[in-house]
């Protein structure tokens, strides 16, 4: 029975938001993966793997789209330090003794734990040696990932230079080990000083000593030099000086000795990238100009000629050069630590694509609000246009008239051609556009993002600290910052009224203003009708009110409550209800308690405890009580509130480790007499139902869905701790569900979807679908002009993901994958039938009147 | 110089734990599956890096402490240093269902021991327990979750969900079907493919019913003659 009424719901659910093959990864999902800022970065296997702000390590494909394509959250990767190789990267943190081997092309893991933690990782081709605190050697395998540990005397400092074939390995600066077919070829002491450098068998001094591995003898000849200074080797036979306004290339064959001078701007900075097959150096000016020197035909013949010069001109300084390949040829990709640039040809120069990075704009506070963009300039002139048309004469009018719908029609076929049915004009037409206003913190600006994608405009640098955002009508919104209270014009961003900030710390919205809440609460305008608003305390609510006209708010009723508050929610102002009732099988109606000014109180002491209050009065409505012996995780406790119902969800420890879901229905007596006062008004609930509910994964926030008429029905959206934004139909978390005899036809009739009770709800599809979310951020809901559909986004700091959901299926719009095709077979199979059938039935008829019967 | 240095080279894959803890394997992951991004040529984050997008958590019941592991590529996972207590241990996959994905976990000084705690049950299942001090604790791959649903909207599936569908989903009621069908259509078909043939089954025809005319006794003078027509 269980099992059935689990199969019943999810296919209830499964139908609420069913998505089909065909509109899977299509324009009504946007997903835009953050990385912030990269600390730290390294181009391996044509990736870009980099540390973010947020503890991600992420692999973006630099040279293709220039987005994440993989991310893994790794604790402590702030203060860890990142190794990278060819084909993995490697990150190791003093504080732990593990290494994780990361394949740089699809992100894989590996974690290789050491008896103590490491403390320097050196690349050596076909792996990496590892230097541990207790001054212990080891070697990692790159292809298997497994450990070679190698018994030394107390190693500190290591330094390493690999040929493919052999590794060369200096220990404390006074030993060199060749490593070769997994063992050790030889070992030899040496003293040559404080090394600096050590590269294809040649040491470079502190004080620009050069000394040469004489593999034969088994030792490091000293090559003098007093000329030159700031050296470093280009391979075993020649080195470079770089110095302010040229790079001197020096041979070392035999004696130091000067080749080449080549002329670069002053105070550049200089390179050296290596590939297995070619050598180039770098000098990259300040103004983005760089001059690249090509050397790999001069290591071949020796001859100062053949290195090729040529110069690369950016419109800005880029700080990382790195050696790639782009479609079999060798190009240099150079960016800045923002990831913009460009990928250049090493072959003549020449630009190959630029480098552009996806804009990095987010929350760090999760002060996020969607709005409904306002109406276009266009759009308020066209409408302009039509009131204002002179009625006098017929002619005029008609003219006019027959102008405007050609030029409308024109312009509909112009977007037709260009875009399609599904062009950005008729989301926004329709309201599937919203704005998802914020302030980002590290670029200082309010930003404005399109939910159907891309920047809707950015504000003006603001170097204040911000504290709360919110709407103040259709076309302005209003942010606290600590010095100022601004107010922005929602269409471009722009500061239209800037208010001194009498130590203001939120904003509360008012019906046509909103009030500022501080010390005191004060509106921002006047309005004509009574305002009241809730202030919420740490274990106290109060009542404050407004009368029209004035702005300042006046304390009215205060209650205490003997217990902290954990959590409260009222309905949303901009909720809608189409409905006061439910039928009944016995042609009665179960009114629906509908009271805007409801708010719900959720307080712990020693147990969870929902307190109901008129918003106005201050009159407690009902309170109840968990038992004491459930232990309740107080950081998870989450509310909502809407149409008649409250929900709750919350994460139990003991006596089972679970996470609920509480629903409480509230219902109204039948109407017997109105009354103009709330005063005079019973606010009395007439019935209070609950039901709990399971969920099988953890629950971070909760919201509810939101439709322009309130007809369709009622959805919970959840963030999952894996990351799925699941939406409930409120049917399932109803708590009239019956849980202690079998259904009857009666209790069919008298609600809507009637299923029996099952605590454990099954868990719906997500509505991000494949794309796992970071389960950080705030769920955002507005109504599009269709009754059946809304927009839902999520934003935090890693994702910005937005999507659309219909609780009641599309039953006004025609969807993508209606078939259009199936319904033409039809027509033509039903002509084709009626073609066939026809002389059949002259026939029949005819034969109708002669036969007998 | 071999003095000096004494290289023992140990090959070791496994762990150097220094206090108790235990490992995980999720086991019979399949090693390819088909994914519909890839069909779309839509880049999914992490879309094929599974392990990456599997949370194994270790909560200790004692005192609401969690311990967060990282699953490796060969969906193995690990848990050190851990005090004795009680445990719960929670797997979830975003792409994959598994079995049991929750365990009480008992750590004392010596041994650990796991339990599978079913969603919803008062007690975790006394008689699943499992020692995984020394060997991984295996959880089961269950299927793949689908994301998306197929509309079924091939012609087949048409008329499957159409009013004739019943007589297709069942074999018997499809024959039956088919040769009624094939028996109402085959004198026309005839007439197109064998005329001659036609006209001797139709003869055959017309004898029979004359037969069975003259058989039949004649009608009583009595009863109405009925709407005889004259025939042209």
């Amino acid at each position: 029975m269980k099992a059935l009424s689990s199969i019943l719901i999810l296919s209830l659910i499964s139908f609420v938001h069913a998505v089909l093959l065909s509109d899977a990864f299509t324009s009504k999902e946007i997903i835009n993966y953050l990385y912030g800022q990269l600390t730290q970065f390294e181009l391996s296997n044509n990736t870009l793997v980099g540390v973010s702000t947020s503890d991600q390590l992420v692999g973006i494909d630099v040279k293709g789209d220039n987005a994440v394509h993989w991310q893994i959250h790794i604790h402590n990767l702030g203060s860890s330090k990142l190794s990278t190789t060819k084909e993995k990267v490697y990150i190791y943190n003093e504080e732990s003794h593990d290494i994780y081997q990361v394949d740089s092309k699809n992100g894989a893991l590996n974690i290789v734990t050491l008896s103590a933690s490491p403390v320097h990782i050196a690349d050596a081709g076909q792996g990496v040696f590892v230097v541990d605190s207790s001054g212990r050697l080891a070697y990692i395998d790159h292809a298997t990932g497994s450990v070679s540990k190698l018994e030394l005397e107390v190693v500190e400092t290591i330094r390493v230079d690999s040929n493919g074939r052999f590794a060369y390995v200096i220990v404390n600066d006074s030993r060199l080990l060749k490593f070769g077919k997994g063992r050790v070829l030889f070992d030899i002491e040496f003293s040559v000083g404080s090394i600096k450098y050590f590269k294809s068998g040649i040491i470079i001094t502190e004080n620009d000593q050069v000394f040469k591995l004489n593999e034969r003898k088994k030792k490091f000849t000293r090559i003098e030099n007093d000329s030159f200074k700031n050296l470093q080797v280009i391979n075993e036979n020649f080195l470079y000086s770089s110095l302010d306004d040229s790079i001197k290339i020096i041979s070392i064959t035999k004696k130091v000795e000067l080749v080449d001078t080549l002329h670069i701007k002053s105070a550049s900075r200089v390179e050296l990238l290596n590939s297995p097959l070619n050598d180039l150096i770098v000098a990259s000016s300040s103004i983005g100009v760089k001059d690249v020197f090509d050397l790999t035909d001069f290591l071949i013949t020796k001859n100062p000629n053949s290195i090729k010069k040529f110069t690369i001109k950016l419109s800005h300084s880029t700080s990382h050069d790195f050696l790639t390949v782009h479609e079999d040829k060798l190009a240099l990709l150079s960016i800045d630590n923002e990831l913009n640039g460009g990928l250049f040809s090493l072959f003549d120069g020449q630009l190959i694509k630029p480098i552009t990075s996806h804009y990095q704009y987010y929350s760090n506070s999760n002060s996020y609000i969607i709005i409904n963009p306002p109406e276009s300039q266009q759009t308020i002139h066209q409408v302009h246009e039509i009131l204002e048309v002179d009625n006098k004469y017929i002619l005029t009018n008609w003219l006019t008239r027959v102008k405007r719908h050609l030029a409308e029609l024109g312009k509909f076929i112009v977007s037709l051609a260009k875009n399609g049915i599904t062009s950005n004009e008729s989301s926004e037409d329709f309201g599937f556009t919203k704005y998802i206003v914020f302030f980002d913190d590290s670029h200082q600006k309010l930003v404005a993002i399109k939910s159907t994608g891309g920047i809707a405009w950015e504000s003006v640098p603001i170097h204040d600290e911000f504290i709360s955002l919110d709407q103040l009508d259709q076309d302005r919104l209003i942010a606290i910052f600590h010095g100022f209270v601004l107010v922005f014009d929602s269409s471009d961003g722009s500061i239209i009224e800037r208010i001194r900030n009498e130590n203001y710390t939120e904003i509360v919205k008012v019906r046509g203003t909103a009030a500022l809440r501080g010390e005191s609460t004060i509106l921002l305008n006047s309005v004509s009708e009574d305002s009241f608003l809730v202030e919420k305390g740490e274990n106290y609510i109060s009542g404050q009110f407004i009368p029209h006209g004035e702005v300042t708010a006046k304390q009215t009723w205060k209650f205490r409550f003997g217990e902290t508050i954990v959590n409260m929610a009222s309905i949303d102002p901009d909720s809608t209800t189409s409905s006061v009732g439910i039928p009944l099988a016995d042609k009665s109606v179960l009114y629906k308690y509908l009271n805007p000014n409801l708010v719900s109180v959720l307080t712990f002491d020693k147990q969870l405890k929902l307190y109901l209050i008129d918003g106005i009065t201050g009159n407690l409505l009902h309170v109840s009580a968990h038992p004491e012996e459930e232990i309740i995780d107080l950081s998870s406790v989450k509310i909502v509130m809407d149409d008649n119902w409250i929900v709750y969800s919350y994460f139990i420890n003991s006596p089972r480790f679970e996470q609920r879901i509480n629903v409480v229905d509230l219902f109204d007596k039948p109407p017997m007499q109105t009354s103009n006062s709330v005063f005079d008004r019973d606010l009395s609930i007439d019935s209070v139902k609950t039901k709990s509910f399971i969920n099988p994964e953890r629950i971070l926030d909760i919201a509810s869905s939101k439709t322009i008429y309130g007809i369709t029905t009622k959805s919970i959206i959840a963030i999952t701790e894996s990351g799925q934004l699941i939406e409930i139909p409120k049917f399932v978390l109803n708590s009239r569900r019956i849980d202690d005899r079998v259904l009857t036809r009666q209790d069919y009739s008298n609600d809507f979807s009637v299923i029996p009770y099952d605590p454990i709800l099954a868990q719906p599809p997500a509505i991000n679908h494949k794309y796992q979310l970071d389960p950080t951020g705030k769920i955002l809901i507005k109504p599009t002009r269709f009754e059946s559909t809304s927009v839902i986004c999520y934003f935090n700091k890693c994702n910005q993901f937005c999507s659309v959901i219909q609780p009641s299926k599309s039953f006004d719009i025609l969807s993508g994958s209606f078939a259009k095709g199936k319904l033409t077979i039809t027509v033509i199979l039903l002509f084709i039938v009626f073609v066939i059938t026809k002389p059949f039935v002259f026939n029949k008829k005819l034969n109708r009147q002669w036969l007998d019967r | 110089m071999t003095r000096l240095i004494n290289i023992i080279t140990v090959l070791f894959s496994s762990v150097l734990v220094s206090a108790i803890g235990f490992q995980g394997q999720i086991i019979n992951i399949p090693k390819q599956v088909n994914e519909l991004y890839h069909e779309k040529n839509v880049v999914v984050v992490n879309g094929d890096n599974y392990p990456a997008r599997i949370k194994v958590d270790l909560y200790n019941l004692e005192s609401d402490e969690k311990t967060t592991s990282l699953v490796q590529q060969d969906y193995s996972f690990k848990f050190q240093d851990l005090k004795a207590g009680i445990y719960e241990l929670i797997v979830n996959s975003y792409d994959f269902e598994f079995y049991t994905n929750r365990y009480r976990i008992l750590v004392n000084d010596e041994i650990i021991l796991a339990f599978e705690d079913r969603l919803g049950e008062n007690s975790y299942n006394k008689t699943s327990e499992v020692n995984i001090t020394k060997t991984p604790l295996t959880i089961n791959f269950k299927y793949t979750k689908q994301f998306y649903e197929n509309p079924q909207g091939s012609i087949g599936d048409w008329f499957l969900n159409g009013p004739f569908g019943f007589i297709f989903r069942n074999r018997v009621y499809t024959i039956i079907f088919t040769v009624m069908m094939g028996l109402s259509v085959a004198p026309y078909v005839l007439k197109w493919i064998n005329p001659e043939l036609a006209k001797e089954l139709q003869e055959i025809q017309v004898q029979a019913s004359k037969q069975t005319l003259e058989k039949a006794p004649a009608p009583s003078k009595s009863q109405p003659q009925g709407n005889i027509r004259k025939r042209k």
